[in-house]
Order: C-alpha cells, then structure tokens, then sequence
C-alpha cells in the first residue's frame, strides 16, 4: 500500500447525487412553512397558517376520501392476486408459469398515457362511467406488479418442509396455510398492502383519465398547480403526501426486511 | 376439477390464473378496442364505426405527429443514457466501496417514495423564472439576471426525468455488479490489467445485462410520459403524451387518440428491439 | 423387536418423466426396528422415505402400514412422523408450541398438552426449553425439537430424513448413539434414510442399499459387511480390495478358487450373490491383510510387492502395495498400535491372506 491518501472522487460524487435526490423532495416542505406566496429566496419567515387551511377545503377533503377508499381497495386486491399468484411461482411448476410470470409484470413497462387511455376506451365501451369503481380497477394494474414482487420475496425463502412438516403432524391444507404459511409470510402481506396502496395513493395519469368527476388527491393537486395564489396552500398538502408516503413506505420496508429474515 | 387440483401443475395454475388472467385482460381487451377505435372516426360525441385508414393517414401525414413521436423517442433516449450515466458511479460506489450498501441503498430509495407529480412540481419551482435556483444564485450573487434555460425545454425534461428514474438505474446495475464474483476481479490483476483496463474488459462487459434492463425500465415509460413534459417541458418540450392527452380531453376525437396510442407504442416497441440487440452485440465485442 | 410386520411395501414403482426413481421395490419393516436405507444421493432413497410419509405418490405397488393400505390416506392421517432433513422448525413459534404443534389436532386438554410436551423435551434432554424462541437454537438443539416434535405424536414409525448430515462430525457422533438409545427405549419403528455408510451401521438393526433406484441388499450391518451381494454395494460400504478368481471346484458350502496374484484359496459360498459362474469377483477387507517385510506365518497364500504410497489415518495406517501382474494397487490397513509407521514407500513387502477373509461376490459380469 502506498502512502499517499487517494481522494475519494466516488464518496465526493455519491455525495453530490444524493443532494440532487432529495433537493425537490425537501424543498417542498422547507417552503410549506414560509411566510411568502413566492416560492424563492430569501425566505421570508415561519409558518403553519397554509396548513391550517387545508381543513377548511371541502373539495380536498372529498378527493382525501376518494384517495383513501381506491388505496384501501387497490391494496386489498392487489396483495391477494398477488399472494397466490407469488405462491404459485414459488411453490409449483407448472406449464406456462414464465409466461404468467412475465405478464404480471407487464404493467411496470407499458406508458401510462397507454394504459390511461386504452382503458378509458374500454371502460366507456363496455357502458363503466368513469368512476372510483374504474380508477380502483386501473390502479389494482398498475399495482400489481409490486404485490407479486414483495410476496415472491417473501415466499422465495420459505422452506417448503415447513407446510409438509405441519400436514404430517396432522394439520390439514387449510390449517397449514393458516397456522404455519399465513403467519410466516405476514410481514410479507403487510409490507405489500402498505407498499400498494402508496402506489395507488401517488399514482396521477390513469386517475386523470378515469375519475370522472370523482378526483382522487393527486388529480386534486393537479388541478390547483395551475393557481398562482393558491400555490402555498398546495405546497402544505403536497409535503403532507410526501412525508405520509415515506412514513408509509419506511414501515412497509421494514416489515418487507422482517419477513425474509423470519423465513431465513 | 378436483383430480385436476390434486396435481402440482394444476395448484400452481389455478392459483396464479386470477392475477395472469386480470393482467391479460386488462391488457388484451383495451388494446384490441384501441385498435377498432383507431379504425373508426369520431364527430362531436358519436362514433362511426365505418373502417377507415383515415386516421392513421392523417397521423403519418401531419408533420406536428411526426415531429412529437421523434422527439419523444429523441428525449427518452437522452433520459435513458443521462439517468444510466448518472447512476453507474453511484451503483458503483454502493457495491464497492462502501461497507454501509443497505444504508445507501435505502437512501437513494426514500425520495422515490414520495409522488411523481409531487416531485415533478417541485423541480418546476425550483427551475422556474423567479424559482428556487434562481433567487438563491442571485441572492449570493452569481448571478444578476435570472437564466431563462432552466425551465420549459427538453434540458428541463431530461433533468427532471433523469431524477425521477434514478433508482430504477442504480437497483439493476447495482445488483449486477453485486453479483460479480471478486475473485474474477483479482484475477484479472493478476493477469496484468490496471483498474481501467479491468473495469473495462471485466467489470463493464459483466453488468451489460444489469444497463440493458435499466435502459428499457426507464426508456418504454418515459416515451409515454405526460406529467413532465406537461408541467416544466413549456412549448419546446411537449411530448406524445401530451397530444393523445389532448384528443381524448380538449379535441374529444378518441380515435385519433386511440391511433397515436398505438403508434406511439409501436414505435417504442420497435426502438426497444433495435436497442436490446445493438446493445447485447456490442456487449459481445468487449473482450 | 417383534416378528409383526409394520410396513410392508410391494412391487413400489415411481418415474419422474422417463426417469425411474424407485423401481420395483420390496420391503418388509418389524415393528420396532430400526431400519436404514442407504445409498448415494440420487438412488432414490429419500422417495422412497416420502412414499411412506405420503407425500409422494408412486404408480405401482401399494404400502401398508399396520396392516392397512396407505394409497387413499394423506400425509397428515398417517400413523407416520417425519424428521426432515432441514428440521423444518417453525421460525414464529416457540419450542414449545413447535413440539405441540401436531398435538391441538388430537383434543387433548391443556393440561395434557402441556405434559406431553414437557415429557417429550425431557426425552430429547432439553427439559425446560418450551418458551426458548426457534430461532435461538443450536443446530444439534434445532434437531432435538425436530425430534421431540414427531416423536409427541406417537406415531407407529418414525421416519428421519438425513437427519444428522446438518451437524458437525462430533455432534453426530454423539447423537447416532443418543437416538439409538431413544429407539430402544421407545421400541417405535426408525426408517432412517442416510447416504453415510458408517451411520447407517452403528445406528440401525438392518440396512437397505439403494442404488439407482433399486433396493439392492437388505441385511444386518454385520452381514451386509461381511456378505455385501456385488462390487457396488462392496464397495459402497468400507474399504475393499476386488480381485479376480477363477472356480476351480466346489465342495458343499465352499468354493476352491485360484485368486489373482494370490493363487489357490478356498471361500465360503455367499448366498447373498445375485449370479455366480466360473470367472467370480472375490474382495478381501484391507484391515484383514497381514503384512510384514518378511513372509509373515499361519496364512492361506501369500504376494509379493512393494510399497507405493502410505496414508497416515490417525487410528491406522494404509499401506498401498503394488503387486506383478494385478492393475489396482492392494490396500492394507494396519492399526496404529505403536504410534510407529513400518513400512516406507519403494519397501519391497510380504502380504499374508487366510481363507476365511476372502469374500465371494459373484460373477465377474453383472
């Protein structure tokens, strides 16, 4: 080894990125508690009264409600057509299951305006106003893919001589998916349903397209960008959604890292 | 059934079918009503159903069509070579030289956790005229006028696109580096390589898979991407997206609509194929 | 032991595509023996284990446990419990709710859950374990659950997949000899299956041998050393040196031979062969060699050759002695009496057989 200390170019550069990753993320808060409808320098003073007049908006709260309901119910389905689908792919072979196993995935790589409008077209075809119903049905989509990937991982682990260990000590099928596989794979399932519904909760094109007249948050947000005065009061919910979304997710990481030291 | 459901093969179908048959629905039953739809015409509100070229026509004719999907494709691809650019060294840095890889992975990871419009909007203020950016060079006085480059054009949309994609760059790259086998580096030292000559001739070829998979993960999306171009792309940066947005919305001619949907699709198609197999002859040539 | 049968398997054949993994096999288990099938991995031997659990089906033949047919009775109706090979120990339960996992099935009261399962950690020495977490244990402790788990069942046969090839060489040693013990004690059926050759012997009253998916030899340990049916199993169990005879007459039980190199011998008949003619294989054991730089006394026949290479095991010495006219070298192994090494390679050196140590394996092509 020579003596001469090498300047760590990489760690300077990582540094450097990491600033550029959360300059939008952090700055949304930071001037959410300024006293200013300009967002510029300097920074005028401090702040709550843009969030205290969220509450007093009924048409966010309204899309709040909205969001909630087509995230609880994406996150419901998309983590049980996940949980068997994932099982299957770990657990059996069978005829077609690279196939199967590509096509979940699908979603993740087709444009949004695609699926958006594709879908709208369908909808309207087969007589489905634009509703919550529509957006549900395009969000448990476009999730999907997350569920699949989060309950793969958590089944990939899972020694199968655990279920035969359970059914030769006299369990049945159902009781062994229930006593040994469900609370196993636990952490899994909720690391799936936190993770989709975030997904649902943030997810803007296809709900554009399919809300009608019934806006989710993001669609919500959208339609506020576009108000110079009502910039501040968008930058309060916008932060409230970002710091709610990485809570949610930081939560879900954990229980995704639980789950596959449990099976481990 | 029940003989059927007594066999592995028959679980495993039975069990993956609702998932598999969502996404192939969802994805086969709109494709094929976007075709008919890109066959028929539309006045005001009804829909002839009458087959007709007639909008593809018009799409291939009009220069606005064209001069949009090229500039997508155009856009995407310096998305797709910035973010990966960008991102090598950081996947580089997490496999080799750091010891905390789960802590910098969960780094990079948290800012995507939060919504895409949200982060889109918030590169908006900071590039825009009297932003973020601005106000703070000007206010420590590198600056006396605002720069008018940063917001509305396609360095704004690459910029703002090559944030948003980041982690879906640096998880492939990094896991394929992972992968590498230390011993395959050492003994190409041993074998007389310097660093360069090793990343070059070891490293690089071995994580051609992990580039290959983060550029179409960020390449397909990014051509049919609305949001950016929509809030900081400004006149010289829209993109195809925001015109089929337009005939489904403002002009109601959805099958114009349905048309740019799936040329724009195929075209992304097409890109993609082209790239897969320039890029895995190209890895074949590095020795 | 009784002479009742417990398992009885007939004409069992499973294929896997065109792959025959257990073919055509027959077996009869006592109650309360412990039994072993041993083979190299792939033989088929753990198939065959999980035909008897019931977790694998098979296409012919039909397995009866206790006199009844098992063909339409599940894995979790069976009077078998398995120990598997990874132990399978659920990793969100306690010890104790691991041993009594199988017991909420059978309506014991608490009470008597408790008790059984107290009374099967005791068994397995790990007394007072109940609340420890699975994933606190040692793997020899991990192995103990696993068995108290299956054994709290009662179950008629107990079947253990490798169930010490995840433990160190000491700790298997001592738990071959701790489960045999249990065995006797409990006087339950043990089908073990294992690929160790030295396991299978000290732990089990009789042995099967697998290879290829057929049930090849089924004997005492003793027996299956001394008696092994052809080369493969021979070979597959300790050390054996092959030579080629020719018959030269044949007197009742024993057979004259005229062994290469040796010369003129005469074996004992094995009844255990599969074919017999004139061109025969004999084997002789490597620890029933005498040898010595001079021609050592009282043995049958006797060859000449020098040392090529010498293996110090610790507790014996391998001597391989290169010999005219035969291809293999001939192995001896002489035990460590003295902490002393006798012979050192380029010796020329003296090998003494007798009649008794030669075995008869049979026709020479099969």
């Amino acid at each position: 080894m020579t003596a001469v200390a090498r300047i760590p170019w990489l760690l300077i550069y990582a540094t450097a990125y990491l600033i550029f990753l959360y300059l939008p993320v952090l700055l949304l808060p930071l001037f959410s508690f300024n006293d200013g409808t300009i967002v510029a320098f300097p920074i005028k003073g401090f702040t709550l009264k843009w969030y205290a007049q969220l509450g007093e908006q009924e048409t966010l709260l309204n899309a709040m409600v909205n969001s909630l309901i087509v995230g609880s119910v994406t996150a419901l389905a998309a983590t049980s057509l996940g949980l068997f689908a994932a099982r299957a792919y770990v657990r059996y072979r069978f005829a077609g299951r690279e196939l199967s196993e590509g096509l979940v995935m699908l979603p993740l790589v087709i444009p949004g305006i695609i699926v958006a409008s594709s879908m709208l077209v369908l909808f309207i075809s087969i007589g489905l106003k634009p509703s919550l119903t529509t957006v549900i049905l395009g969000h448990t989509f476009v999730a999907l893919p997350f569920a699949v990937s989060i309950m793969k991982s958590a089944f990939d682990d899972f020694d199968q001589s655990l279920e035969e260990a359970a059914y030769d000590l006299g369990e049945t099928v159902v009781g062994t998916f229930r006593r040994v596989t469900l609370p196993i794979v636990a952490p899994g399932i909720v690391s799936s349903l936190l993770v989709t519904f975030t997904v649902s909760f943030d997810e803007f094109v296809l709900a554009f397209f399919l809300s009608g007249n019934q806006p989710t948050l993001p669609v919500y947000i959208w339609s506020q960008i576009r108000f110079p005065a009502k910039l501040p009061n968008t930058l309060a919910l916008g932060s409230l959604l970002l710091m709610s979304s990485v809570i949610l997710l930081l939560i879900a990481e954990y229980f995704r890292r639980r789950s596959t030291k449990s099976t481990s | 059934m029940a003989t059927i459901l007594k066999s592995e093969a028959g679980k495993g179908i039975a069990l993956s079918a609702p998932a598999s048959l969502y996404v192939g629905l969802l994805v086969a039953a709109p494709l094929g009503i976007l075709v008919a739809y890109s066959f028929w015409t539309q006045t005001y509100v009804e829909i002839d159903r009458t087959f007709t070229w007639a909008n593809y026509s018009e799409a291939v004719n009009d220069p606005l069509v064209r001069h949009l999907l090229i500039r997508s494709i155009a856009i995407a691809g310096a998305v797709t070579f910035a973010t990966v650019a960008l991102a090598y060294p950081i996947a580089y840095f997490i496999a080799f030289r750091t010891q905390k890889k789960a802590l910098w992975l969960l780094l990079i990871t948290i800012p995507f956790w939060s919504s895409y419009l949200l982060r889109v909007f918030s590169w908006k203020l900071i590039l825009g005229f009297n932003g973020v950016m601005n106000s703070a060079l000007i206010s420590i006085g590198v600056i006396q006028e605002p720069l008018t480059f940063l917001l509305y054009n396609e360095f704004a949309v690459v910029l703002t696109l090559a944030h948003a994609w980041a982690p879906f760059a640096i998880l492939p790259i990094y896991v394929s580096l992972q992968k590498i086998d230390r011993s395959l580096l050492e003994a190409a030292t041993d074998l007389g390589c310097n660093r360069l000559e090793r990343f070059i001739r070891v490293t690089l070829p071995l994580t051609v898979p992990g580039i290959i998979a983060s550029c179409l993960i960020i390449f397909i999306p990014t051509v049919g991407d609305y949001v950016t171009p929509a809030l900081v792309g400004g006149s010289q940066g829209k993109m195809v997206a925001n015109l089929i947005q337009v005939q489904f919305g403002a002009a109601n001619n959805w099958p114009l609509g349905a048309t740019l949907s799936l040329m724009a699709m195929v075209s992304v198609g097409i890109v993609a194929i082209l790239f897969v197999l320039l890029a895995t002859g190209l890895g074949r040539r590095i020795r | 032991m009784s002479d009742q049968n417990i398992i009885e398997i007939t004409g069992v054949e499973k294929r896997f595509g065109s792959f025959v993994a257990v073919s055509d096999l027959n077996l009869s288990l006592k109650e309360g023996e412990f039994f072993s099938l041993l083979g190299p991995s792939g033989c088929g031997k753990t198939t065959a284990l999980r035909m008897i659990a019931g977790f694998q089906d098979y296409e012919k033949g039909e397995i009866r446990i206790g006199g009844q047919l098992m063909e339409d009775i599940p894995a979790n109706k069976r009077p078998t419990n398995m120990v598997f090979q990874s132990y399978a120990i659920f990793p969100h339960l306690d010890v104790g709710d691991n041993v009594g996992f199988g017991l909420r099935k059978l309506g014991l009261s608490r009470k008597e859950m408790r008790e059984r399962v107290s009374e099967a950690l005791e068994m397995v020495e790990l007394g007072g374990l109940e609340r420890r977490k699975a994933s606190e244990l040692s793997g020899g402790q991990r192995q103990r659950v696993a068995l108290a788990r299956a054994l709290v069942m009662r179950p008629k046969v107990l079947l253990l997949d490798e169930p010490l090839s995840a433990l160190d060489k000491k700790l298997r040693e001592n738990m071959q000899l701790e489960m045999r013990r249990l065995q006797q004690k409990l006087g339950i059926t043990f089908v073990m299956v294992t690929h160790d050759q030295y396991e299978a012997m000290t732990m089990s009253d009789r042995i099967g041998v697998m290879f290829a998916g057929q049930l090849k030899q089924v004997d005492r340990p003793e027996q299956l050393y001394a008696r092994p049916c052809n080369r493969e199993v021979a070979a597959f169990i300790g050390g054996m040196n092959f030579l080629n005879a020719r018959v030269t007459g044949e007197n009742g039980d024993t057979l004259s031979v005229d062994v290469d190199g040796f010369g003129p011998l005469v074996v004992q008949k094995n009844p255990n062969v599969l074919a017999s003619g004139t061109d025969i294989l004999v084997g002789i054991r490597p620890e029933q060699l005498e040898i010595g730089a001079k021609q050592p006394d009282g043995y049958d026949a006797y060859l000449q050759g020098t040392i090529s290479d010498v293996a110090f095991y610790g507790e014996s010495v391998h001597y391989y002695v290169r010999c005219e006219g035969l291809d293999d070298a001939i192995v001896v192994a002489v035990p460590n009496y003295f902490h002393t090494v006798d012979h050192k390679p380029g010796e020329p050196v003296w090998l003494g057989v007798q009649n008794a140590s030669v075995i008869d394996l049979g026709a020479r092509e099969q």
